[in-house]
């Protein structure tokens, strides 16, 4: 595999073996490195939202309350927690700290993964996901897998992102 | 699945001071696009596409394809389009699978671009060539040349710039 021309987005090394999380939203899997994950809990200790427009809650973090932002599986932005999202994924870039729910999440070693960006033409749109991937399932297919990043993450969350109505 | 006929990719249209042969592609109901003759690879009839959330209209799946994943172009999801929601995967769509070539002989990459159509290939006279300026859409920006085809004219798509993101649709 290849990038596409002109791709400019920086991507995490190609690894002989990645650990990267699995996080489910809406049955939807995602992956995140673990060199991206500060720590991840569940959701029974939420504080309000913050005044940022965006955030749908805050957990204490290091003494302080971080944004908590909950995405649907399209990666839009909700201004309310579904049922199902039961984890909070801390991250973070550079010194801001900020967290996403997720329904699971699931800690996964491959090997031999090589990522590559998002193809340049996919790009006309803010997207937090930072590469895609082909892995190898237990049952032999292979699968497209679509990495985020604390960073894609970050910058997308500080775009011009509305709420999606209910 | 039928498969194309290709040549050695050496060809270039980037100028049409000869008589060259080019593929007409129908990309929708108003739109027909040529490529050169050396960049499709085959077509396909294929039904399983990956979405890609956040990623426009008309290039939002990617497919995979011997071990690549190939981003897929469907333009019959224009901004107006009743498609433009449509969900894609219960569908098979015809594919031209097209070669990227970036111009360094260092190979090429693939992609997919969904067609109406068998693509027809057309030879094209020196009288046929148009300027670019004469092309009246998105495509002016990313073609390589321009021809005419009964009262259309008709842009050569440079596949390096409309898969490198260079297309404003």
């Amino acid at each position: 595999m290849s990038s596409f021309p002109g791709d400019k987005k920086e991507v995490i090394s190609n690894l002989q073996s990645a650990t990267i999380m699995a996080i489910e939203i809406d049955s939807q899997l995602y992956y995140l490195p673990q060199v991206d994950l500060i720590t991840f809990e569940n959701t029974s200790q939420l504080g309000e939202a913050l005044k940022d427009g965006k955030s749908v809650a805050s957990v204490e973090f290091a003494g302080k309350y971080i944004p908590i932002y909950c995405l649907s599986k399209d990666f839009d932005l909700l201004n309310y927690i579904p049922a199902n999202r039961k984890v909070c994924v801390i991250t973070g870039y550079k010194e801001r700290r900020f967290a996403i729910l997720c329904d699971k999440i699931k800690k996964l070693s491959y090997s031999e993964i090589k990522f590559e960006p998002v193809p340049l033409c996919m790009e006309s749109h803010t997207t937090p996901l930072s590469s895609l991937f082909l892995y190898r399932k237990d049952t032999g297919e292979t699968e497209l897998g679509m990495l985020l990043r604390s960073q894609t993450l970050f910058d997308y969350l500080q775009s011009d992102l509305q709420f999606e109505a209910a | 699945m039928s498969k194309l006929a290709v040549q050695s990719p050496t060809a270039n249209m980037s100028e049409m001071e000869h008589s060259v042969s080019a593929w007409l592609l129908n990309i929708s109901d108003e739109e027909t696009v040529a490529i050169s003759q050396f960049e499709i690879n085959h077509i396909e009839e294929y039904s399983e596409f990956i979405k890609i959330p956040k990623s426009p209209p008309w290039c939002n799946q990617v497919m995979l394809w011997k071990n690549q994943i190939l981003p897929v172009l469907d333009f019959t999801k224009s901004r107006n389009s009743s498609l433009l929601n449509e969900t894609t995967s219960d569908h098979s769509f015809m594919l031209a699978i097209v070669r990227i070539f970036n111009g360094n002989e260092q190979g090429c990459r693939y992609g997919a671009i969904r067609i109406l159509h068998p693509p027809v290939l057309e030879k094209i006279s020196n009288d046929q060539g148009r300027q670019k300026n004469d092309i009246n859409s998105s495509w002016k920006d990313i073609s390589l040349a321009a021809f005419s085809a009964g009262d259309v004219i008709v842009p050569v798509l440079n596949l390096n710039a409309l898969f490198g993101g260079e297309l404003k649709y």
